[in-house]
C-alpha cells in the first residue's frame, strides 16, 4: 500500500514538475511576451503593437480564457536598440514566457533569431517583417506580413508601370542596419527587374540621423526622380522636406509607417504625395471593423488614440498564437503550439485578412501587398492596386 | 559648384546647431569644471516647454523666443539648485553621475508628459525659401545661422566685457582665489547653468522648428559633444566653431564620398586635431607649475 502511495506521489510530482517546466504556463495563466520599442522614435509603432496584443488577450480572456487559463501579455521596452532586444529575451527566458509576438525592430529580430531557435520559443514576427526570419525556415519562428522587399518592390513596380518619369533615375536613402538592408534589397530587385531605368548608388545613413540635407543634395545632383525614402519614422518627412526645398520632381516609395497620422502630419509641408504598401485592411475599413470593436472593449480612450496599423498586425499575430495554444488543449507545450501553427489549418483573423495559414515548409503568411497612395496634406490614404503577390 | 555651395550651406546650418549645444557644454565646463551629460536633455525639455507655450498661446515668434529664454533661465537655475549645488565639494565622478541620472530622468519625464509621438513645431518663420545665388535655404535654416552668429557675439562679449562674465572667468581660473576676491561662486555657478540652458534651449527650439519636436531630440546633445572637444571644452567660442567645422566636414564628406562618412569624418578630424593640439583648437593649454 505504502509502495503504491509512494509511486502515485512520485507520478504526481513528476507530472506537476513537467507542467511547471513549460515556460510561461501556470495553472491559471499563460504569458505571451512582446519586446517592442516603447520609447525612442519608434515608440509610435511599438506602443501600438503592444496594444494590439492587449486587445487580442482581452478578447480571449473575455471569452473565458484559453482552456481555463488567462492570457497575460508582458511587454518589455527595447528602446529600438538591438542589444536590448537580446537582453529582454534573455530576461524572458529566465522568468518564463510561453511565446513571443513582438520581436523588436528589424535589427533586433535578426539579433534574437538564433536564440529563439536554440530555446525553441514559438514566435510570430509581425512588427517588422524580416525575410531572414523565415528564409531559411526556423523551426519555431513564423511571420505574418510581406517583407519590406515586397512592400517596396510593389511600389516601385507600380511607379514603373503607371507613373514612370522621362529618363527615370532610381535612388535610395536607407538606414545602415538590417532594416535598411531589406530596403536596399527591394531597390536591387527593382533595378534588376526594370533594365530601362538608371540606378544610382544607395545612400546609407546612421540610425538616429535627423538632418538629410546632404543626402538629398546628392540624390539631386545624381538626377534621381524615383526615390525610396527608406526612413523608419521621422526620417521620412525629413527626407521629403529636404527634397521639397529644391522642388525636386519625385515619385517616392516608403515603408508602411508613412501612413501613420503623425508622420503624415510632419510630411505634409513638403508638398509631396508618396506611395506606401500594406498587407492588411486599413483602420476605418470594413475589414478592420472587428478589430476596432474589440479594441474599444479592451482599451481606454487614451490608449485608443495610440492605435494604428501596427496594433492591427500585433492583434492578428497574438490572436494566432492564442488560437494555436487553445488547439493544444489542457496541457499546452511550445512544441504543440508550433505543430498547430504549421498544421496548415486556417486561423481566423476577425476579418482583418483572409484566414491565414502556415505550413511546415512555409512559415510566412499574409504576403499579398496592396500599393497605397498617401496625400499627407489631405490626410488621405488611397489604395491604388488590389492585393497582389510580388 | 552648385552642389559644393549647397553642401557647405547645409553643413553650416546643422553645424550651427551643434555649435550652440557645444557652447553650452563649454560654458558650464569652463565655469564650474562640470561636464554636463544632461545637456541634450535640458535642450529637449526647453524645446518641449517652448512648443507647448507656442501651441497653446499662439504667441508671435519674437515673443515665443523671449518666453523660451525666460523658461531656459528658470530650467537652468532649477537644475543647478536642485541637482548640482548639493553636490558641490563632492568628487567630480559623483557630479558626472548626477548629470547622467538627470539625463535619464529628463528623457523619461518628457515622454511621460508629452508622449512618444513627434509633432511639428509650427513657427511663423518656418517654411519660407531663401535663395542666395545657387544656395537654397529654408527661412528656419537662416534663423539657425543668424541665431548662431548672435549667440557667438553675445557669448564673446559676455565673457570679455561684463562683470559677471569676468567673474565666471576668474572662477574658472581659480575658484578659491575668486572666492577670496569677493566673487559669489555659488551665484556664478547658477548663472553659468542659466546661460548654458538659454544657449542650448534656443538650439533645441531652432532644431525642432527645422525638423520636429520629438523625444529623441536629446540625441543632438551627444552629437554635439565632439564639437566641444574639437573646439576646446574650456572655450565656448572655440566650441561654437568646432560645431561648424564638424557640420561642414560631415556634409561635404557625405556629398562627395558617402558610405556613411558623415558620421565618421568629424571624428577623424577630432583625432587629428587632438593629436596636434590635445586641448582642442581653441582650448587653453593647462600649465602645471612645480
Amino acid at each position: 500500500m505504502h509502495k503504491i502511495t509512494l509511486l502515485t506521489s512520485v507520478a504526481v510530482l513528476v507530472g506537476t514538475l513537467a507542467a511547471q517546466a513549460e515556460p510561461g504556463v501556470t495553472d491559471s495563466e499563460i504569458t505571451i511576451g512582446n519586446i517592442l520599442p516603447m520609447t525612442s522614435s519608434a515608440a509610435l509603432v511599438g506602443r501600438a503593437a503592444h496594444f494590439g496584443s492587449v486587445v487580442a488577450a482581452h478578447e480571449a480572456n473575455a471569452a473565458g480564457g484559453v482552456n481555463g487559463r488567462e492570457i497575460v501579455i508582458r511587454t518589455e521596452d527595447d528602446g529600438y536598440v538591438p542589444a536590448r532586444t537580446v537582453q529582454n529575451l534573455r530576461r524572458f527566458i529566465d522568468e518564463g514566457v510561453f511565446g513571443l509576438i513582438g520581436t523588436g525592430a528589424g535589427a533586433g529580430t535578426a539579433a534574437i533569431l538564433p536564440i529563439l531557435e536554440e530555446e525553441g520559443i514559438p514566435a510570430i514576427v509581425s512588427f517588422s517583417p524580416l525575410q531572414a526570419a523565415v528564409d531559411p525556415i526556423k523551426p519555431t519562428v513564423f511571420m505574418i506580413g510581406a517583407s519590406y522587399q515586397d512592400l517596396l518592390f510593389a511600389q516601385l513596380k507600380h511607379i514603373h508601370d503607371t507613373r514612370l518619369p522621362d529618363n527615370p533615375v532610381f535612388g535610395v536613402i536607407r538606414q545602415d542596419d538590417d532594416f535598411g538592408k531589406q530596403v536596399e534589397e527591394a531597390y536591387d530587385r527593382a533595378i534588376e527587374a526594370f533594365p530601362n531605368v538608371k540606378a544610382t548608388d544607395p545612400i546609407r545613413y546612421k540610425r538616429g540621423q535627423k538632418d538629410f540635407n546632404a543626402e538629398v543634395l546628392k540624390t539631386r545632383s545624381n538626377g534621381v526622380n524615383v526615390l525610396i525614402a527608406g526612413g523608419v519614422t521621422t526620417e521620412i518627412p525629413a527626407i521629403l522636406k529636404g527634397a521639397g526645398k529644391f522642388k525636386m520632381p519625385l515619385e517616392v516609395a516608403t515603408v508602411p509607417t508613412s501612413t501613420l497620422a503623425p508622420i503624415m502630419k510632419l510630411s505634409a509641408p513638403a508638398g509631396y504625395t508618396y506611395f506606401s504598401g500594406d498587407y492588411i485592411s486599413p483602420l476605418g475599413s470594413d475589414g478592420a471593423a472587428g478589430f476596432e470593436a474589440a479594441a474599444k472593449a479592451a482599451l481606454s480612450e487614451e490608449e485608443l488614440q495610440a492605435i494604428n496599423r501596427y496594433a492591427v498586425t500585433g492583434y492578428v499575430a497574438t490572436r494566432m498564437m492564442i488560437e494555436a495554444i487553445r488547439r493544444c488543449g489542457d496541457e499546452p507545450t511550445r512544441k504543440c503550439a508550433v505543430e498547430k501553427l504549421e498544421s496548415g489549418e486556417p486561423f481566423d483573423t476577425n476579418g482583418v485578412t483572409l484566414p491565414l495559414t502556415f505550413e511546415k515548409d512555409r512559415h510566412i503568411s499574409a504576403t499579398a501587398v496592396r500599393v497605397l497612395e498617401v496625400d499627407p496634406a489631405a490626410g488621405t490614404v488611397t489604395a491604388v492596386t488590389e492585393f497582389e503577390e510580388y | 559648384m552648385d552642389l559644393f555651395l549647397n553642401l557647405v550651406a547645409s553643413g553650416l546650418v546643422i553645424g550651427s546647431i551643434y555649435g550652440l549645444i557645444a557652447i553650452s557644454f563649454a560654458i558650464i565646463f569652463k565655469t564650474t569644471g562640470v561636464l554636463n551629460f544632461a545637456q541634450g536633455e535640458v535642450m529637449m525639455l526647453i524645446a518641449y516647454l517652448s512648443w507647448s507655450l507656442g501651441t497653446s498661446l499662439a504667441l508671435p515668434f519674437v515673443a515665443l523666443i523671449v518666453a523660451s529664454i525666460v523658461i531656459s533661465v528658470a530650467v537652468g537655475v532649477l537644475v543647478e539648485r536642485i541637482f548640482i549645488r548639493p553636490m558641490i565639494g563632492q568628487p567630480v565622478f559623483a557630479l558626472v553621475m548626477v548629470t547622467i541620472g538627470l539625463a535619464v530622468t529628463l528623457r523619461s519625464l518628457t515622454v511621460l508628459i508629452w508622449g512618444p509621438d513627434a509633432e511639428p513645431y509650427a513657427a511663423s518663420i518656418a517654411g519660407g525659401i531663401v535663395e542666395i545665388g545657387p544656395v537654397v535655404l529654408f527661412s528656419e535654416q537662416v534663423f539657425a545661422l543668424a541665431l548662431f552668429a548672435v549667440v557667438m557675439v553675445l557669448v564673446f562679449a559676455f565673457f570679455r566685457y561684463t562683470r559677471i562674465g569676468n567673474a565666471m572667468r576668474a572662477t574658472a581660473m581659480d575658484e578659491t582665489c575668486a572666492l577670496l576676491m569677493g566673487v559669489d561662486v555659488r551665484r556664478i555657478s547658477s548663472m553659468a547653468w542659466a546661460v548654458s540652458a538659454v544657449v542650448s534651449g534656443l538650439a533645441g527650439v531652432s532644431f525642432a522648428i527645422m525638423f520636429s519636436r520629438a523625444p529623441d531630440l536629446w540625441f543632438q546633445g551627444l552629437r554635439s559633444f565632439p564639437a566641444a572637444i574639437l573646439g576646446g571644452l574650456d572655450s565656448p567660442i572655440g566650441s561654437g566653431f568646432g560645431g561648424l567645422i564638424i557640420g561642414v566636414i560631415g556634409d561635404l564628406s557625405e556629398g562627395y564620398i558617402g558610405q556613411g562618412l558623415k558620421e565618421i569624418s568629424g571624428f577623424v578630424v577630432i583625432i587629428i586635431v587632438l593629436m596636434l593640439r590635445p586641448y582642442g583648437l581653441f582650448g587653453e593649454k593647462e600649465l602645471e607649475r612645480v
